[in-house]
């Protein structure tokens, strides 16, 4: 909890304490109302070349054996009580908006951890998973990956025209599946975005 | 055909997965199913005459994805897939065909894009479709919002004489991914004129019987099952279902003799595990459900039964409420939207919705406050209207069962209300009262409520869907009437077993300390047998005496609920100044602190001395990076709640300082950041016009040329909807030349804002202010760079 306070806090723009009790409160509601849900499938590069979009990604999946693509979600009754709380209680949709984004980046990590072991017992290292919309990786590939990860049916997962990922806290991403580990983590310096990004330096 | 296979004295044997078999033909996971009608139509026909060697009685079509939506970019349209889907079936030898309909590829809105209208119309066209090619049945199936299953059951309704089947898909923990369960979705689809209910996919049989049983329970129509073969488990890339062809005959025969009248196979199934269905069928009858009848309204979350002290919130209504009245004529719901959150948060089970004002348009702003209600409350809702045209607009888009409110023994009432509620599958409030008025003995009361019963029932309207209001004079004019009302509604209820429902409040009407009055009243009804009261839920007379209602009734158990009720608040923090108390953001500190100020202080000196600085200095530290933005949110929550006390003296504040229109671009659904500038800048004097989220370039021209606006203020949060700003941003320069536009959001920067045109980037919500701080002194000067 200590890490995902902290964390909280940086999606809030708040560098100390004092509002310890309000987010605590709101991460009890946020567990209340969160259905997670998660998923990962396994897939051959040659059969998938139209993820790829873009150099980002390209660079990114470099030499990959497999890829693994995901999709997590937190289910839309989050996003209707952020809604509510837009009428009654603007600060307290903040937090638990807040909350809701940790929560989530939470859920991709446990996903990328069972993904890790599983591919670490068949002699495979899982690399840094890669996002739609991160550098210059399109978007518009969000309808094709939620296809192919049918999560749609399996997780109730679905885009807008505009490629907004509904429900709204919900997370597609691509990973590699190298021969060996990765060398380096995932830095802000390889992404074609970080002249332009408010959470720039977060690991 | 299909009705005469549900009424044998056997269950119905539908087939299994199609997907699963094409995929191990070579489907790859991910490519549309529907496609290989025309792509490989021997597959698809091989695969329907395996089932029907297996035993299926219905085969279903090959259609799952086949709306506008989900083909466009295909190649193929609607008629020509479900065509093609059609006649396999009948080529492989099948007697009767089900048109298979899936969900669609969004969310309805407010949550995703797609209008229930636009939903009905997609659903529409492949029952037209399936029409057309000769299919018996609509079979819609994997549903999981009860909005897209009402308008998928309406269109196969509207649209055709088929029989409609609807099944939905619920997840291990008992509910689909839009939140609804067995129960709240039997009772919001089963008054529709569905034929049949049920479940499919997601779950094994195993997993669905608990559920299945739940429906059971409710339903008055067959119920349809067709399970996966257990839950899959992935092994790298491909799904493996656990469950074989004896193990799923086992179990599916089981829901049989619990009262499933028909059953099939969904994901994982094979022909195997039909035949294995079939004969484990036969010879099995269907065993006899006995659905409860039991009064209840719901929403997809939430089931409410009407029995012995449910509390029906009355404040959405217009009538002695200026706040509501104004933001009616307005056009403005927010305030409503607040009041109907109060209510719930006070105790209200239901909430009763009437935005009946003279000169205002009555039916489309009930619907736009349904829709926005049922975005945010889980909260069923009693739709209250005496235009019977806008309680059916309101009941077909209502998201479950609702209430209407109300039919009464006129004529002309009961050949316009009833129908509606028979259509919609809705509850009905029946007023005692006819033609005649309203009797002034229990037994006229009486007479009149079994005149409605015997309506509803001759229309098919079951008898625990309509609650009878006995209606109450006020004392003030007919104190003798009070045991009148009384005495009707233990006569309803003894002679009919309908049940009853009472507004309280109108006994006080007229007198003092209403609250007094409508308690001790609400006290006696209950004890005379009263269900559900509307009343006052943020009245602490109502709350007190619904609490100890429930105690001596034995519904409190050990009266928890009452000891928890009557605990000690924190005492307010008087001692506090008032610059602290919004500081630290209580709300209700500061009201009290402004009521006590104004006991001798003007309000509008109370805003210049007091509110003003205080929220300014809040301002500062903000800006100097002492406190943070959920700070100064909790700070400018506190002052709005100051400034409304000070509204509701009804004293002029002074000149607005300006209208200012904001709104998150057409394709952009978040709108929490401006929301944030929408509140500042309401603190700040400024009059605010919110268009909302997902708005298209036209409406904000217009209502930027409309209402004559300097400034309006864009945002948009991902890349794809900058493209949706720029737009905007041209339209406005183009159509409003006096207009400036300022952006914000997620993925702005300066440099873009520039780029795209806009006059103003802020940064965040307090630059905003200062933005439309000097446009709207009249010195506005274009310029990208911000405050």
């Amino acid at each position: 909890m200590a890490s995902r306070l902290a964390e909280i806090r940086r999606y809030l723009g708040v560098a100390d304490g004092g509002l310890d009790s309000l987010i605590e409160s709101c991460q009890a509601e946020l567990d209340t109302l969160a259905r997670p849900r998660s998923l990962s499938r396994v897939v051959l590069p040659a059969e998938h070349g139209d993820l790829c979009q873009g150099q980002d990604i390209a660079r990114h999946l470099e030499g990959a054996v497999l890829w693994v693509l995901m999709a997590a979600t937190l289910g839309e009754e989050v996003d209707r009580r952020i809604d509510r709380y837009q009428v009654s209680d603007l600060t307290r949709g903040l937090v638990l908006n807040a909350c809701a984004t940790a929560s989530i980046e939470a859920l991709c990590q446990r996903l990328e951890e069972d993904v890790r072991e599983a591919g670490v017992a068949k002699n495979l290292f899982l690399g840094p998973r890669y996002s739609p919309g991160y550098g210059d990786y399109p978007l518009a590939v969000q309808p094709r990956l939620l296809q192919t990860l049918e999560a749609g049916r399996r997780l109730g997962l679905m885009c807008t025209k505009s490629f907004f990922l509904t429900p709204k806290k919900s997370v597609t991403a691509l990973a590699p599946l190298n021969r060996t580990p990765t060398p380096t983590p995932a830095s802000c310096d390889g992404c074609s975005q970080n002249h332009n990004c408010p959470y720039r330096g977060r690991r | 055909m299909i009705k005469s296979l549900l009424n044998k004295n056997s269950c119905t044997v539908f087939d299994g997965a199609m997907g699963t078999m094409l995929m191990s033909a070579g489907l790859p996971a991910g490519e549309m199913a529907d496609l290989y009608n025309l792509r490989r139509p021997d597959l698809v026909e091989d695969i329907h005459r395996a089932y029907l060697e297996a035993g299926a009685e219905v085969i279903t079509t090959n259609t799952f994805q086949a709306n506008e939506e989900k083909l466009a970019g295909s190649g193929y349209s609607v008629d020509t897939v479900i065509a093609a889907g059609v006649a396999l079936a009948r080529q492989a030898g099948a007697k009767v065909v089900a048109l298979s309909v899936g969900p669609l590829a969004g969310l309805l809105q407010p949550l995703g894009e797609i209008s229930f209208d636009r939903a009905y119309q997609l659903y529409r066209q492949q029952v037209l479709a399936g029409v057309g090619a000769g299919a018996d049945l609509v079979l819609i199936e994997t549903q999981a919002d009860l909005g897209q299953a009402k308008a998928a059951i309406l269109a196969a309704k509207e649209n055709s004489d088929l029989p409609v089947f609807c099944t939905l898909t619920f997840q291990e923990d008992g509910r689909t991914f839009m939140g609804a369960d067995p129960v709240s979705a039997v009772l919001a689809l089963q008054g529709l004129g569905a034929d049949g209910l049920g479940a499919n996919c997601s779950l094994g049989p195993r997993e669905l019987k608990p559920l299945v049983k739940k429906m059971l329970d409710w339903a008055r129509v067959p119920l349809l099952v067709k399970a996966n073969a257990g839950l899959p488990c992935l092994e790298t890339g491909k799904t493996l279902f656990p469950v074989g062809p004896r193990e799923f005959a086992e179990q599916a025969r089981e829901m049989a003799s619990l009262g499933v009248a028909a059953l099939g196979g969904c994901c994982g199934t094979t022909p195997a595990h039909i035949a294995c269905l079939r004969a484990a069928l036969a010879g099995v009858r269907p065993g006899k459900a006995r659905p409860r009848q039991q009064t209840a309204a719901s929403s997809p979350l939430k089931v409410v039964s009407f029995s012995r002290g449910t509390l029906v919130g009355e404040g959405l209504n217009p009538t002695g409420n200026r706040e509501l009245k104004e933001s009616l004529r307005k056009g403005d719901l927010t305030p409503w939207l607040r009041q109907g959150i109060a209510q719930v948060q006070a105790g209200a089970s239901a909430l009763d919705v009437n935005v009946g004002l003279p000169g205002t348009d009555e039916k489309n702003l009930l619907l736009a406050l349904v829709a926005r209600l049922q975005a945010v409350l889980d909260t069923p809702l009693m739709l209250d209207s005496a235009d019977p045209a806008a309680l059916a607009a309101a009941a077909r888009i209502y998201r479950g069962k609702p209430v209407l409110n109300s039919v009464s023994g006129r004529e002309e009432s009961l050949t316009q209300v009833l129908p509606v509620a028979k259509k919609y599958g809705a509850a009905v409030v029946g007023l005692t009262i006819d033609e005649e008025g309203i009797p002034e003995t229990a037994e006229k009361r009486l007479a009149i409520a079994e005149k409605i019963l015997t309506r509803a029932l001759d229309l098919g309207i079951p008898q625990e869907d309509l609650i009878i209001d006995c209606l109450t004079f006020t004392a003030a004019v007919q104190p003798e009437q009070a045991a009148e009302t009384l005495k009707a509604i233990g006569l309803v209820q003894d002679k009919l077993g309908l049940a009853t429902i009472l507004g309280i409040s109108n006994i006080s009407h007229g007198l003092p300390r209403r609250g007094r009055l409508n308690a001790v009243f609400l006290a006696q009804a209950l004890a005379a047998g009263l269900d559900a009261a509307i009343a006052d839920p943020l009245s602490r007379e109502v709350q007190d005496t619904l609490a100890a209602w429930r105690v001596l009734s034995g519904k409190d158990q050990g009266g928890k609920q009452y000891i928890q009720m009557t605990a000690p608040s924190p005492l307010p923090s008087r001692e506090m100044s008032l610059p602290a108390l919004i500081a630290r953001g209580d709300k209700e500190g500061v009201a009290a602190g402004i009521a006590r100020l104004l006991e001798h202080k003007k309000p509008r000196q109370v805003l210049q001395d007091t509110l003003i600085p205080a929220l300014e200095a809040v301002g500062r530290e903000y800006e100097k990076g002492r406190i943070y933005l959920p700070q100064l949110l909790q700070a400018a929550e506190a002052v709005k709640e100051g400034l409304a006390v000070l509204k509701k003296t009804g004293a002029a504040l002074g000149p607005s300082r300006g209208l200012v229109v904001l709104a998150s671009v057409q394709g952009d659904i978040h709108d929490i950041g401006k929301n944030i500038a929408k509140l500042l800048l309401e603190n700040q004097g400024f009059a605010v016009f919110d268009l909302g989220k997902d708005v298209p370039a036209a409406a904000i021209v217009a209502a930027a040329k409309d209402r004559g606006a300097k400034l309006v203020g864009l945002s948009a949060l991902m890349t794809t909807t900058l493209a949706s700003m720029a737009e905007t941003i041209a339209a406005l320069k183009r159509e409003v030349p006096g207009c400036q536009v300022m952006v914000g959001g997620a993925v702005l920067t300066e440099e873009y804002a520039r780029k795209i045109g806009a006059d103003f980037y802020a940064p965040d919500a307090l630059a905003g202010v200062n933005i439309a701080d000097r446009v709207c002194q009249g010195d506005g000067v274009s310029d990208t760079s911000g405050p």
